[in-house]
């Protein structure tokens, strides 16, 4: 797939890495239909202290422009991000998709897979269904031009109903994007159909659905867990559609542990083959011999496995930093009984 | 009394069963004599039990059905028959740990626990099987089936304190726990077992596993049970000098509390994705009676979860090596496979990696701490998969082989890492009839939460009142 020539989509890359370290892995952000990156904000600082995080714009939505003659197609959506990508001198992402960002990270993900490292799919589907029979009277609102009407009338399972302001400034970002486009946008996804590609994505992806949520079901959650091979579910209970806007960072630090996991993952395997070679029958003799044992050669050759891959454990123990360093002594405050 | 009702007697519960006693409606012997015959008749199947003490049981019997008549009630566990661990001391009587080290060694004083049990007026129906030393197996001494169905594992290592318990060998039994050994067994075989906060029940006389982490555990069949049973041990002792003074409430009192407003934070494990499906759907199902019973429920992950197996690992073997050190170099030949194993990875373990996960255990404490000042109670599964096959360490979770020794640290051997009470009680069960149960976890020393919480999820359920097919309990 080619990059896009159309003009660039509004993006912000945030670093807050340690400079003079190696390129630290990229986070992009891919809000749903109708959103924008700024949508983001409670997520960047989740990932800040070990991730580069990448926020766009889809195209024709918050600040990216959409020049006429542009049309809304899966293939458009990754070119844009391909664009994006190669502008910013990135090779590979940790996709994480909201609801229809979730659907073009899908596609991406089967389609350009060497510059897809994982997914993370948000509240979203492989196959959109409009939770009402008659689309267009669901649409009516955005076709008058009234966004905040769309959204709201089906608040409790968009946003759920515990905070009125954060409900009302998620819609004010939504209303960022002309009613009209979002409108178009629903019309188009109606017609996306991805379950059959769902087997090409290889690479470890992560589900998260809340369970209230009305655009997607776990019927769809299911289709990816038995479609795609490495793929990992979260049920998120009593959670709306836009939980990844509502809870960020609950959402947020799930999304983190599965790309820590996912990134140590690499790392082990390179410590394990470069950095700590496996330990020898001869070392792990002598280290026993040390500690006042002399093994039979069964219990040696046990003992050199279990040895390699304990020191080899440890090394990511070690590599926890320590607040502070008081007395290993275990000690209760009795008062947080009372707390 | 026919056949029908001596079994109906071996499964009472203890707050039933007190009460008769004291009003001497029952006799303790009576009682007694229905637990040991039951347990005698059905140890070559079951082996819940190494030891069955008859005659200390008998007179233990008749002089509380003296007291009793003389006016000398000592309180509900008077005249009770229970069982205790057999790595718990018992002067003048067996105390094996299941291991052809010293398989008959008799000790020559008991275990703090054990003279707290006799003041409150408790009868010793016998010494339970267990793993070896609490953590091995070995085949001089062959492990309980679980008595849900007997191809399955009834685990461990307090394997004999939960068969006896559920099997209605005894009214309830003390367990230890240094990363499940108490908790994994209730889960499995369908009772109640808790490990109380790291302080709160003294482990004098406790042949230890690790220093650090053991725990001494009552096991049940009800909540309540529970409570009495914890009440009878807790409290400062200072033969253990991990001991605590902190003044023992009445944990009997905050059963029967309602739990509307309680915030418990749901901890599903590493990921869905590695739970067995079965567990996934009882614990859902537990947390909508929590919710119904007014409780407000949000998920939440457990810090440092993902380095349990390492810092068990680093903690536990190194403290278990160093316990066993002349076993391992003077009597190899009589340990078991896993014994060897653990303890020679033990034995060279770095000093500084083990105190490096000391102070990391105390970080993760810090952590969790936070974590209870959002939520009162923790709840989850207490492990990720249902009962294994009988006598293997490895189980197949979602089509993979795992190994048990490498789930054990993430779902229950947390809670010894960081020290809070963790109780564990029936929820429901696997498609193959075997229990699965719910973990609850609580504060430091607040244990009188988790029995709130535990009693009404129980109060709601059905779940306790279910007996296992074996032997015949009908």
């Amino acid at each position: 797939m080619s990059t896009s020539h159309w003009p660039l989509l509004h993006h912000v890359l945030d670093d807050f890495t340690e400079p003079w370290a190696d390129a630290a892995p990229v986070v992009l952000l891919h809000p749903g239909l109708g959103g924008n990156g700024r949508l983001f904000r409670a997520w960047v600082p989740v990932f800040a202290d070990h991730y580069r995080v990448l926020r766009v714009d889809a195209r024709g939505q918050g600040a990216s422009p959409r020049p006429p003659g542009y049309t809304f197609s899966l293939d458009a959506f990754v070119s844009d991000v391909i664009a994006v990508l190669d502008r910013v001198e990135i090779d590979q992402v940790h996709w994480v998709g909201l609801s229809g960002g979730g659907i073009i990270g899908q596609h991406a993900a089967a389609t350009i897979p060497d510059r897809i490292a994982s997914l993370s799919l948000i509240a979203t589907t492989p196959r959109f269904r409009s939770p009402r029979d008659d689309f267009d009277a669901w649409l009516a609102p955005l076709d008058h031009g009234d966004v905040a009407e769309f959204m709201l009338r089906d608040a409790e399972h968009r946003f759920g109903t515990d905070r009125p302001e954060r409900t009302r400034w998620i819609v004010d970002e939504l209303a960022r994007t002309p009613a009209g486009t979002t409108a178009e946008l629903h019309r188009w996804v109606r017609d996306v159909d991805l379950t059959g590609r769902l087997a090409e994505i290889r690479c470890p992806t992560l589900v998260v659905t809340g369970e209230h949520d009305v655009l997607t079901d776990l019927n769809d959650a299911d289709l990816f867990v038995q479609r795609i091979p490495d793929v990992r579910l979260y049920v998120l209970r009593g959670h709306p559609h836009n939980v990844g806007y509502t809870e960020p960072r609950l959402v947020a630090g799930i999304v983190r542990r599965f790309l820590d996991e996912v990134t140590q993952r690499g790392d082990r395997a390179a410590s394990d083959t470069d950095a700590r070679p496996p330990l020898s029958a001869e070392q792990a003799h002598a280290v026993a011999q040390v500690a006042g044992l002399d093994l039979p050669p069964d219990r040696l050759a046990t003992l050199t496995q279990t040895l390699s891959s304990f020191l080899t454990q440890s090394e990511r123990l070690r590599a926890i930093e320590l607040d502070d360093h008081e007395p290993p002594v275990i000690t209760y405050d009795e008062g947080q009984a009372r707390a | 009394m026919n056949e029908r009702e001596r079994r109906n007697l071996c499964f009472m519960s203890i707050a039933d069963l007190g009460p008769r006693l004291a009003a001497r409606e029952l006799s303790p012997v009576e009682v007694t004599q229905a637990v040991l015959d039951r347990s005698e008749r059905h140890n070559d199947e079951l082996h819940a039990y190494i030891t069955i003490t008859r005659e200390v049981a008998l007179a233990q019997a008749r002089e509380a059905e003296r007291e009793i008549r003389t006016g000398n009630y000592r309180g509900p566990l008077h005249g009770i028959p229970i069982s205790l661990k057999d790595n718990i001391a018992t002067a003048g009587i067996r105390t094996s740990c299941a291991s052809a080290v010293a398989p008959d060694r008799i000790p020559n004083a008991d275990a703090t626990v054990y003279t707290r049990l006799r003041e409150a007026g408790a009868v010793l129906a016998g010494k339970a099987n267990l793993f070896e030393y609490a953590f091995s197996m070995t085949p001089a001494f062959p492990q309980p089936p679980n008595p849900w169905r007997y191809d399955r594992t009834s685990s461990g290592s307090s394997s004999g304190s939960g068969v006896s318990v559920a099997a209605g060998l005894a009214h309830g039994s003390i367990g230890s726990d240094t990363g499940g050994s108490g908790r994994a067994p209730a889960n499995v075989n369908g009772v109640v077992g808790f490990k109380a906060t790291y302080g709160r029940v003294s482990r004098a006389g406790v042949f230890p596993l690790s220093y650090s982490l053991d725990h001494v555990t009552p096991m049940t069949r009800t909540v309540v049970d529970s409570a009495v049973l914890l009440q009878a041990i807790a409290g400062y002792d200072p033969r253990d000098e991990s001991s605590s003074r902190a003044p023992v409430p009445d944990f009997h009192a905050s059963t029967g509390r309602d739990i509307a407003g309680m915030r418990i934070g749901l901890a599903r494990g590493y990921t869905r994705q590695d739970i067995d499906p079965d567990v996934v759907s009882v614990i859902d199902d537990a947390i909508n009676v929590l919710q119904r019973l007014g409780a407000e429920v949000e998920e939440v992950q457990l810090p440092y979860v993902e380095h349990c197996v390492t810092l068990q690992q680093a903690i536990m073997l190194a403290e278990a090596a160093s316990i066993h050190y002349h076993h391992l170099r003077e009597l190899p030949d009589r340990l078991g496979e896993t014994a060897l194993m653990r303890l020679d990875l033990g034995t060279v373990i770095p000093a500084t990696a083990y105190i490096h996960a000391q102070q990391v255990r105390k970080q993760m404490q810090q952590a969790f701490a936070r974590l209870f000042t959002r939520v009162d109670i923790i709840a989850g599964p207490a492990a990720p998969m249902r009962a294994g096959e009988a006598g293997t360490w490895t189980t197949r979770l979602n089509g993979e082989e795992i190994d048990l020794r490498t789930t054990g640290p993430e779902y229950t051997g947390i809670y010894n890492l960081i020290g809070v009470p963790a109780l564990v009680l029936p929820a429901g069960f696997s498609s193959e009839d075997t229990p699965i149960g719910l973990q609850l976890a609580g504060r430091w020393f607040d244990e009188a939460r988790v029995l709130q919480v535990a009693h009404a999820y129980e109060q709601a359920t059905d779940w306790h009142r279910r007996r296992p097919p074996n032997p015949v309990s009908g």
